[in-house]
């Protein structure tokens, strides 16, 4: 067609404000650009794992290679089908496919990771991957383009070639080149014009098979297997509207005439494409029966909506007019919505319909992923500026009359507003929810036999085959005959028996089998040796046995009531009241089995000669977690919540810290670096410690396991001068009885023994005779501290009547229940009705201070005297002139009282007991109040400096006062200004007690007491037969003096002469009976005991 | 552990019957009676999960991965849907039954334990342009980092949302999964969450022994488990199975077809590239139509045509 001129280079003016805009926003992008590569693409985009694929794959990639598709549409007619009046659109295609591959290829580099391996598809093919063959035909199409648009550069530079500069040398080579390719290009075109629409085939149909891959994401409304042709269908059918929308408005924005005669032709073939793309896809949707989607209103519905309705059925049917197609304003309107809405498809197609299953953060674009798009729309239309002014690319026409239309900048906005109308946030898919638990299918046979009450006590769980696979814990202590005694029923774990050697799986049993063939429980690991064996999958390895049986009742939820042993007369676990304690199972790692201490040689990280906050600095380097903790404990605070201190029950500020006082050393006012030297601590030196100050936490003192460490007697906490700290940080692991008792607990009131009646340095190697659960010979246990005082953060379980902070309950019942003898024999049953009544500690601790003597009275009155104590039996000072005098006892008989788990306690500035003995600690119980029990006592007496005028004991300073300038009345005074009370300047010495449970060294069960050293009744016939018949075969005699033996303890040495043959063990008048219990009747008269109780029973 | 690649079930009667461990028969390394295909697995038994991570903790060990902010002993995690990311390969999601809150006795949770699936036919492998993701023949689908280009197909392929990418990372960003411990199944060691699990949730071995099992504790657990192996024929069958005892969906599993989404589009890969016979017939058909309408028409018009007919452009 001649109507129009030859191609000419643009000669238009080059700064438009429009180009402005373009290079505002190259501006912006390539800051993003300069981000993403610096900082990551997680920097700027809001691309993440659910959401891998965002608009730089969406708009850069698959929509620019759709809209890059004007290039092989119109070389295809114009030379494959040879109509050459198409021609004057073929070269703004051809550079428009050229940049816009180009700048795919570009958003590709941003939007891959590893940019730099972007070459790696050209040597490791994976022919499987859609991806790689779209990748390679985009590659060779795209040099293809090249060598397309070279042709233009010859014309261009044919005879023209001149360097600026130096740079003539050039000239002459440049000009050879482009000399030959003018001669060859000719002649080979025709094969990379073919190759060129092969090539966009393929790759445009394999941009549809991409997504395919993803079956499971993509909506059903955009997913089926025809994706690959939909996608070259809807590239063929977009390729001449780009090519009409981008020559009007390049006509528009040069002040150039659109070349309607070229254009309106062109128009001809739209609807037959657009019409074959809307037939295959609207058949495809009928097909699959996808439109059961269109109503539903879901984003995607709305979208997909969107894309046909307005982007393809519209200008479809516009351009069924003749009118339309040659109106340049309807024209453009037409070309402008199919583009849009191949646009709108490739965006639905990668970003809207994918919705994957698992949603955590919902992906909408962020700004810099925005701006960097727009970036690189920019950057090419602004190249695009660029070269149609270098290069004869846009043929010359003369501006004419042309309606308005929207400038190129205008457009650009427009397509923004529609990415954001499309890009609404996805919908986060909601939680899959629904649980279905089978129920515990474990009987409650409720048989016992022998065999349980011989179950061995305690079994360490320590089988070198756990050990192969995983050793992150220290062995489980596991209380094996607690289990045996709240479950009943051996068969529960010991499920199934070997039949015969060599028999693995096994058959199942159960008691009544057991008891019939007299046959034993098995050894787990005798099946369960080996995880895994591909012989036996279904026998898990001993690991998986412990832990699959274990937690079938150790689980947070739905433990199975039958075998919770409940505890309801527990004082030592609750207060007044009679609750339920809930001995539910633990279910954390941490309260089976310890956490094994890492070597720390290599992790404590300290040079020379350190002292003990440098040490303390270092462990918190990695435990600051628990120094936080520390910071909330008694042993640190040494005052805390004292829940069972009556009248008290809110307070969080008892404790020895300053309110509470004893009659041993009285008080810590002003008499801190001496009293403080068993503080976890270093420099409490007075009233200004700093108890935030985490550097100041003594860790050692704890975890030592040298025994190197030791605290300086009077130091504040500090070490002792020439302990190498370093080695004993090195070498730190879980507390021991060698810290927590070596160290201070056993030392309690300043000596050994000296507090505790049943704490004292015996118990760092004791036998089973001194106490079964710490025994380390005979047969004991060897338990150590945390194995009963269970320990959460630093927060240790125990209780105590001396002191008032508690952090946990514990008691004997934790392990052993309310029905702790666990044979079927007579005495067994009455020895468990007594535990609602007496506690354990009461039986089977008979005797006290069995391993050193312990002080039972100080008095403070006679001290300062230049009197020469002397030395008692047991060879211990009975005077000092510091303290005054004393008395101490060993192998002594305990006192009993009532006590429901409260404390009466004497706090600093109460009143004392003007009558009597004021009582600095006593547990609170009475044989009427159903929660108390009989509990055994150390009962410590005092005499101590008292204010005669206001009524209240003193806490003198004692440290650097008394025991310097002997003066109680300084002392007192001193004393009394740190504790912040007035002092009267009168003292006298008043008498006071103290009551200190008993409840370690347990002995073995053959030493507890017997029903007759208590019960005078059972000391004469018929003993047990008043209320029983004769029964033959049972010796009542013997039945009723089972148990401790005094004389056989005398003749080891033990100091208890005076103990044999007694029959009143426990004072019961003092206990409010009038008797004997049995003959008086007590409280298990309420349980249906004794002769009236029967009888009644019995009338109706 | 020494169960290479032996083949030991011989049997009929296989793991259901009861007194099975009497009748195995002996190990004999002997590669031709192993099935074709029959890869290592793991079996995971959701209802013995508790959810401890221990897993998670042994996974990060090995693999080197950073600790999470929380520590691994923080289990409240486990209230939040969480997602395999770069920073650990395996996580542990709590999955409460409906009623919760309307009961005094709550149900029991359903903890569920996701990593990669190893796909038999992975999709991401299939997907990956480079072949950086590739299926070892006994199981693992493992990753070649020197190969990635980094355009994260895999993770828009899989259907099970496993492989996450180092957005962070500016230079050697790489796509982090779970490797099923590849090298030390090979040494015949254990995946590390399989052999630190205390309760062994997960069972090791040939998945045609674990299929087995998986029907084995079915049968002997009347009532226990949906009737469904997921994984068995989960996108073509997966090398990690699950059994459980609530439906799958509602324990955070998406419902899948049983075809492997790389048989369809490669079967369209293959259709169309065969021997590059579509592409070299179009290339003769449309070279074809050119000599047949340019061929002639230029020689026609060759006098008064201008240039741009031979190099004109394009």
């Amino acid at each position: 067609m001649k109507s129009h001129e030859a191609p000419t280079p643009v000669e238009e003016k080059f700064l438009t404000p429009g180009v402005m805009v373009m290079l505002a926003f190259m501006g912006v992008g390539l800051l993003f650009v300069a981000a993403r590569f610096i900082f990551g693409i997680g920097a700027v985009s809001n691309l993440n794992n659910q959401f891998p694929w965002g608009v730089w794959v969406a708009i850069d990639v698959a929509t620019g290679v759709a809209l890059a598709a004007g290039g092989f549409t119109t070389g295809a007619i114009a030379y494959i089908f040879n109509r050459r009046e198409y021609h004057a659109v073929i070269r703004p295609a051809l550079l428009t496919a050229m940049l816009g591959y180009t700048f795919v290829t570009l958003g590709l580099l941003i939007d891959i990771g590893r940019y730099w391996n972007i070459w790696r598809p050209m040597i490791s093919w994976n022919p499987t991957s859609v991806l790689f063959e779209v990748a390679v035909c985009v590659m060779i199409y795209s040099n293809v383009l090249y060598i397309e648009f070279l042709p233009i550069v010859v014309e261009r530079f044919k005879g023209k070639v001149d360097f600026p500069g130096r740079l003539w040398i050039f000239d002459d080579l440049i000009e050879k080149l482009l000399g030959i390719a003018d001669r060859t290009l000719g002649k080979v075109m025709f094969l990379f014009i073919i190759a060129g629409v092969v090539l966009s085939c393929m790759h445009q149909s394999g941009l549809g098979s991409l997504m395919l891959i993803a079956q499971y994401k993509i909506h059903p409304l955009w997913y089926t297997p025809i994706l690959p042709l939909l996608f070259l269908l809807s590239a063929l059918a977009a390729g001449y509207p780009i090519v009409i929308f981008e020559s009007i408005i390049v006509a528009s924005s040069f002040n150039r005439r659109p070349e309607m005669e070229v254009l309106t032709p062109l128009a001809r073939f739209m609807p037959v494409l657009m019409g074959i793309y809307l037939a295959v896809k609207i058949g495809d949707m009928m097909v699959r029966g996808t439109y059961v989607y269109l109503l539903d209103g879901t984003i995607q519905t709305n979208a997909f909506l969107v894309e046909m309705l307005f982007g393809v059925m519209l200008p479809f049917f516009l351009l069924l007019f003749k009118k339309v197609r040659q109106s340049p304003g309807w024209l453009f309107f037409a070309s402008t919505i199919f583009v849009l809405g191949i646009f709108l498809n490739r965006i639905n197609v990668f970003l809207v319909s994918y919705t994957p299953p698992y949603i955590i953060k919902s992906y909408f674009p962020s700004l810099g992923e925005l701006f960097i798009t727009a970036g690189l729309i920019a950057t090419l239309m602004f190249v695009y500026r660029v070269f149609v002014s270098i290069f004869p690319i846009l043929g010359a026409q003369p501006k004419e009359m042309i309606p308005a239309r929207p400038k190129s900048t205008t457009t650009a906005l427009l397509v923004f507003l529609v990415l954001a109308a499309t890009l609404w946030s996805f919908s986060p898919a909601e939680a899959a929810e629904g649980s279905d638990t089978e129920k515990m299918a474990v009987g409650d046979t409720g048989q016992v036999i022998p065999s349980i009450a011989d179950a061995p006590k305690v079994r360490t769980l320590n089988s070198p085959v756990i050990k192969e696979s995983t050793d992150m814990y220290q062995p489980v202590i596991f209380m094996h005959s607690k289990h045996a005694n709240v479950m009943k029923d051996c068969t529960i774990c010991h499920h199934r028996h070997p039949r015969n050697k060599g028999d693995v799986y096994g058959e199942p049993v159960t008691m009544d089998k057991m008891r019939e063939e007299k046959t034993m429980p098995k050894n787990c690991s005798l099946c369960h040796d080996r995880s895994f064996d591909p012989k036996r999958l279904n026998v898990p390895g001993l690991k998986g046995a412990y832990h699959q049986l274990c937690m079938d009742c150790h689980r947070e939820s739905e433990q199975a009531p039958h075998v919770r042993g409940s505890v309801i007369y527990s004082a030592m676990a609750r207060g007044p009241g009679v609750h339920p304690l809930e001995t539910r199972a633990p279910t954390d790692c941490l309260a089976c089995h310890a956490k094994k201490v890492p070597d720390h040689r290599e992790l404590v990280k300290l040079e020379g000669e350190v002292d003990a906050v440098t040490v303390t600095k270092n462990c918190l380097s990695c435990h600051e977690l628990e120094g936080k903790a520390i910071l909330k404990t008694a042993h640190w605070n040494w005052q805390g919540s004292s829940p069972y201190t009556v009248g008290h029950e809110k307070r969080v500020d008892l404790g020895k810290r300053d309110k509470t006082i004893n009659n041993f050393c009285i008080n810590l006012n002003g008499n801190w670096a001496r009293c403080t030297s068993c503080h976890i601590g270093y420099g409490w030196e007075d009233q200004n410690f700093d108890f935030s100050d985490m550097t100041r936490i003594d860790c050692l003192v704890c975890h030592d396991t040298t025994g190197k460490y030791k605290k300086s007697p009077s130091g504040a906490g500090y070490p002792k001068k020439g302990i190498d700290l370093k080695e004993v940080a090195q070498n730190v692991g879980r507390p021991s009885r060698n810290t927590c008792g070596g160290n201070c607990h056993f030392r309690g009131g300043g000596g050994d023994a000296v507090k505790h009646g049943d704490m004292d340095s015996a118990l760092k190697k004791p036998s089973k005779f001194h106490d079964v659960h710490m025994g380390v010979t005979d047969g004991g246990l060897g338990f150590n501290c945390q194995q009963c005082h269970k320990t959460r953060n630093h927060m240790i379980a125990g209780r105590s009547v001396s002191v008032a902070p508690v952090e946990g309950d514990l008691s004997c019942q934790t392990c052993h229940t309310d029905r702790p003898h666990l044979g079927i024999g007579m005495l067994d049953f009455h020895l468990n009705r007594h535990t609602r009544h007496v506690d354990c500690q009461t039986c089977h601790i008979p005797i006290y201070a069995r391993g050193k003597p312990t002080k039972v009275y100080w008095d403070w009155s006679t001290a300062g005297k230049d009197i020469k104590g002397g030395k008692d039996k047991y060879g211990m000072p009975t005077y000092k002139k510091k303290k005054g005098s004393f008395k101490w006892k060993k192998d002594a008989k305990p006192s009993y009282a009532w006590y429901n788990g409260t404390v009466k306690r004497y706090i600093l500035g109460d009143r004392i007991n003007e009558k009597g003995v004021t009582e600095l600690a006593r547990p609170v119980g009475d044989k009427n109040d159903q929660a108390s029990r009989i509990y055994p006592f150390k009962l410590h007496r005092g005499k101590q400096i008292s204010d005669a005028t206001y009524k209240y004991l003193i806490a003198p300073q004692l440290w650097k006062g008394y025991w310097k300038h002997w003066d109680w009345d300084k002392a007192s005074r001193d004393g009394m200004k740190f504790a912040g009370l007035p002092y009267s300047g009168n003292y006298e010495f008043v008498d006071t007690i103290m009551y200190w449970g008993l409840t370690h060294t347990v002995m073995p069960k053959e030493n507890a007491l017997s029903c007759a050293q208590c019960h005078p009744s059972l000391n004469k016939a018929p003993y047990c037969g008043s209320c029983h018949q004769e029964k033959p075969g049972v010796d009542f005699k013997a039945l009723s003096t089972e148990g401790i033996d005094f004389r056989v303890l005398a003749k080891k040495g033990m100091d208890v002469g005076q103990l044999e043959g007694k029959t009143d063990y426990i004072d019961f008048k003092a206990l409010g009976y009038k008797g004997d219990p049995i003959e008086v009747g007590g409280r298990f008269g309420k349980l249906l005991f004794g002769k009236d109780k029967i009888a009644k029973t019995k009338e109706p | 552990m020494e169960i290479g690649r032996r083949h030991f079930f011989k049997l009929s009667g296989a793991l259901a019957a009861s007194s099975l461990a009497g009748t195995g028969t002996q190990a004999h390394a002997s590669k031709k009676t192993e099935p074709p295909g029959d890869t290592y697995g793991c079996l995971v038994d959701t209802t013995l999960c508790v959810g401890c991570r221990k897993c998670e903790q042994a996974c990060n060990e090995r693999h080197h991965l950073p600790d999470p902010n929380e520590s691994f002993e923080e289990l409240s995690v486990l209230e939040n849907l969480r997602r395999p990311d770069v920073s650990s390969y395996t996580v542990v999601n709590k999955y409460y039954p409906k009623n919760i809150g309307t009961l005094i006795w709550r149900k029991r949770p359903t903890f569920v334990k996701f990593q990669c699936m190893h796909c038999n036919d992975p999709s991401c492998a299939s997907a990956c342009i480079t072949g950086a993701l590739s299926k070892q023949p006994d199981g693992p689908v493992v990753y070649n980092v020197s190969k990635c280009i980094g355009c994260r197909y895999c993770m828009v392929a899989c259907p099970f949302q496993i492989p996450a990418y180092e957005y962070h990372n500016a230079l050697t960003p790489s796509v982090r999964k779970c490797t099923f411990c590849a090298s030390y199944i090979k040494e015949g060691k254990l995946p590390a969450c399989v052999q630190v699990c205390p309760r062994e949730v997960m069972t090791f071995g040939k998945k045609s022994d674990l299929l087995r099992l998986a029907r084995w504790k079915m049968k002997n657990n009347p009532g226990k488990y949906v009737d469904h192996i997921y994984g068995e024929h989960e996108v073509g069958g997966t090398t990690w199975l699950y059994i459980a005892s609530d439906p799958f969906e509602t324990i955070g599993f998406p419902k899948l077809g049983e075809s492997a989404p790389p048989r369809l589009t490669e079967a369209i890969q293959h259709g169309l590239f065969q021997y590059m016979a579509a592409p070299i017939g179009l290339y003769v058909v449309l070279g074809g139509i050119m000599w047949l309408t340019g061929f002639y028409r230029n020689r026609e018009e060759s006098t008064d045509e201008d240039s741009s007919g031979k190099g004109g452009n394009a």
